[in-house]
């Protein structure tokens, strides 16, 4: 699948991140988004929902049962939600690594990493 | 807000998703719904809940109205779905007005800037409140000059009180007798005369 880097809103990305790992319901997608954020995002169902919407129309993850727990709809990623993650954190990556060449994180754009 | 029961704020936050488009409220009203319910779940203080439902408040507008426009809006949503959102609509303009009016009215406060009658100016000098009422303000008022005076290439304008006591003000632009002007004066520049208070560094606002 051919795709443009970075095209990925940041709640969008959070959420495919979120699922990198396992499949989850919303309420664990948003903990989980919140933890990976250090706390600086706190989403809300109406935002998240819209995002999920959006995804599952894309294709990007996929809606699963799970019959132990039936009054919650489980998330996970799909194979083309994975090359997408893939190559946001490709770009970020390279991104990152340019910002530490140009030294630019150590000139004042902020704290250093 | 903090005090409803797990079930009601369910409830509550159930009914505010007919703000949504039909389409999209059957397909992911249930599980906004249990998502919203297993956050306020997973937190046992109520003023992070009270945060929870702070957000969702905010969220909730904007998230259906950008679900209308991708979708089209939902020419066949019911009466009760109308008077919401139309609800919603006049709460976000009132809203903004009143914190448009409260913020104003706040800065006015903070910064020292005092809109007065051009009346209130002459009795507090009369009755010695002048200057613990203006001295730290910036004084605006609006009034009409009854007379002019030309002095070492200022004009001194005395305004229409009303009053035993004289307003007059000191500009550096030129005034017309009967003119109605809008003025701003800093009350700290104020010079007791013998029946009248003299405003020097009168600037015109209107």
């Amino acid at each position: 699948m051919k795709r443009i880097y970075n095209q990925l809103p940041q709640v969008a990305f959070g959420i495919l991140l979120a699922l990198s790992l396992k499949e989850r319901h919303g309420y664990e997608i948003i903990k989980q988004i919140t933890e990976d954020s250090d706390g600086k995002i706190k989403l809300s169902p109406g935002a998240l929902y819209t995002s999920i919407k959006q995804l599952n129309e894309q294709g990007l993850i996929k809606e699963v049962e799970h019959t132990e727990d039936i009054r919650r709809r489980y998330y996970r990623l799909t194979e083309a939600g994975k090359k997408v993650l893939g190559h946001e954190v490709a770009y970020y990556r390279t991104s990152v690594e340019l910002a530490r060449e140009r030294r630019i994180l150590e000139i004042g754009y902020g704290t250093t990493i | 807000m903090a005090q409803l029961s797990s079930r009601r704020s369910g409830e509550i936050y159930g009914k505010l998703l007919y703000l949504y488009p039909t389409r999209y409220r059957k397909r992911y009203a249930q599980p906004m719904t249990q998502t919203f319910d297993d956050m306020l779940a997973g937190e046992p203080n109520h003023l992070a809940r009270m945060a929870i439902w702070g957000r969702a408040l905010v969220d909730l507008p904007a998230s259906a109205a950008k679900e209308h426009l991708t979708n089209g809006v939902d020419m066949n949503m019911g009466r009760n779905l109308k008077i919401i959102i139309g609800g919603v609509i006049a709460a976000l303009v009132i809203g903004n007005i009143a914190s448009f009016w409260v913020g104003n009215l706040h800065a006015r406060r903070t910064q020292g800037i005092q809109q007065v009658s051009v009346a209130q100016l002459a009795d507090a000098m009369q009755q010695d409140g002048f200057y613990s009422s203006y001295g730290d303000a910036t004084v605006l008022f609006t009034a009409t000059v009854a007379s002019t005076q030309q002095n070492n290439g200022v004009t001194l304008a005395t305004f229409v009180t009303g009053r035993p006591y004289a307003v007059t003000c000191q500009f550096t632009t030129p005034v017309s007798v009967g003119q109605t002007l809008g003025v701003a004066a800093p009350g700290g520049s104020a010079e007791r005369q013998t029946k009248g208070v003299l405003l020097h560094g009168c600037a015109k606002t209107s």
